[in-house]
């Protein structure tokens, strides 16, 4: 089932509950798209994304991407298309102040394009919240000023959220030029959205520097300045995360999600669990059932 | 219903019908039938999520309200209540705000008692 709106400000949702689907050269407004069940995968240029729960994605306007659903189960997906002047205003907003927004309420010199890291962000918290409740709305064709009231949320919490993964975190490397700190940053973060992306499969250190172009020890070094944590520590964390997605959203056996995820025994996987959440996940299906 | 849940909901005003009629109107609360009849000057409400509160009514208006007199209800869904309520007119005093309980804004009855509309968000089992 697909659903599709454009709002009065040419702000679009997009909805798709299938367990297959492809679009080949896409090219939109500033998107953001967020899987609720099953994943989804996008290739822009050379690079291959999964979007799974708990992660959303940010493509910038004009770039170009294919979208593509296979799944077993039903993959739920939701997209939120900002039209260029809703974001223009946004920003200007956002990012002037009380005195200046009455003085000059429209931004004279707003031009060019608002652009953003194209990665994998965490889809948690408010965000989420806020992103549940307009997927009801829309399902439930609600007023479009309330559908605008939670696309304008999303964009604010989206900007608090940019200045906390990317910002600050890039701020953490100690280059002195402010390009090739940005250019590192970059790499780093195709290094974790491949593991986010490929958590299930059986990746090597070698096979994320080799996505990141950086050498196994400068993505090493490089990503525990950003992430506190080394690439590994990271994927385990990805791996652990996700069972637990899947030991509170689905009925898969705990056999089967210690495989979908990318552990290979199943007691290695147990005794982590319990590290990180205190809580076997026998009992933690138990408590959230 | 949350039978357990009671707050001790204190209205400072001196016009109960109207007060009430206010909760009842603008706030959605429904008022409790209950055999176990409340105290002289209180009534047992209870809001949409199935909170019961137990509403005094004394005092008379108050003139300037603090932090400390406001109170908290629960709201499912924050943005859709703060586009009802501004739709009825009622006295919004804050735009939405994320506090560390979840998403909430303020409004105000006829006397400034504020009220704090809380939809309350789990951070801890994301």
């Amino acid at each position: 089932m697909k659903t599709f709106k454009i709002l009065y400000n040419q702000n679009k949702l997009h909805s798709e509950i299938t367990t297959e689907a492809r679009y080949t050269d896409q090219k939109d407004e500033l998107s953001l798209h967020a899987v609720f069940n099953g994943s989804e995968s996008y290739t822009i240029g050379k690079r291959t994304v999964n979007v799974f729960p708990g992660n959303f994605l940010m493509l910038n306007a004009g770039t170009c991407y294919d979208r593509a659903i296979y799944s077993d189960a039903m993959a739920n997906t939701f997209a939120i298309y900002f039209s260029s002047k809703f974001l223009l205003d946004f920003q200007y907003g956002y990012s002037s102040s009380d005195r200046k927004l009455l003085d000059e309420p429209m931004d004279k010199d707003a031009a060019g394009a608002i652009t953003f890291l194209e990665t994998l962000y965490p889809c948690k918290g408010d965000i989420k919240y806020n992103l549940l409740h307009l997927i009801d709305h829309f399902n439930e064709n609600a007023d479009e000023l309330l559908l605008d009231d939670y696309i304008y949320h999303t964009l604010l919490l989206f900007y608090r959220l940019y200045d906390k993964e990317v910002l600050n975190k890039s701020n953490r490397l100690g280059a002195s030029n402010a390009g090739t700190r940005d250019e590192l940053f970059k790499r780093v973060t195709r290094a974790k959205d491949f593991m986010l992306s490929n958590y299930s499969q059986d990746i090597s250190l070698d096979d994320i520097s080799r996505q990141s172009c950086l050498s196994t020890t400068h993505l090493f070094r490089t990503f525990k300045q950003i992430y506190n944590c080394s690439p590994h520590q990271y994927l385990i964390q990805t791996r652990l995360d996700n069972a637990r997605h899947m030991l509170k959203c689905t009925n898969y056996s705990l056999n089967e999600i210690v495989n979908m995820v990318g552990f290979t025994c199943p007691s290695t996987f147990i005794k982590l669990f319990k590290n990180k959440f205190q809580l076997t996940p026998g009992t933690y299906r138990n408590n959230v059932a | 219903m949350n039978k357990n849940v009671l707050y001790d909901t204190r209205l400072q005003l001196n016009e109960p019908k109207l007060a009430l009629d206010f909760l009842i109107r603008n706030l959605g609360f429904v008022i409790q039938d209950d055999t176990d009849s409340p105290k002289v000057g209180t009534v047992k409400v209870y809001d949409r999520t199935g909170s019961i509160y137990e509403v005094c009514f004394h005092g008379s208006k108050i003139e300037n309200n603090t932090a400390n007199n406001k109170i908290v209800i629960h709201t499912s869904d924050c943005l859709q209540e703060y586009r009802q309520m501004a739709l009825k007119g009622i006295l919004i005093i804050t735009k939405p705000y994320y506090a560390p309980e979840g998403l909430a804004f303020e409004i105000s009855d006829y006397w400034n008692n504020r009220y704090i509309m809380l939809e309350k968000r789990d951070y801890t089992d994301q």
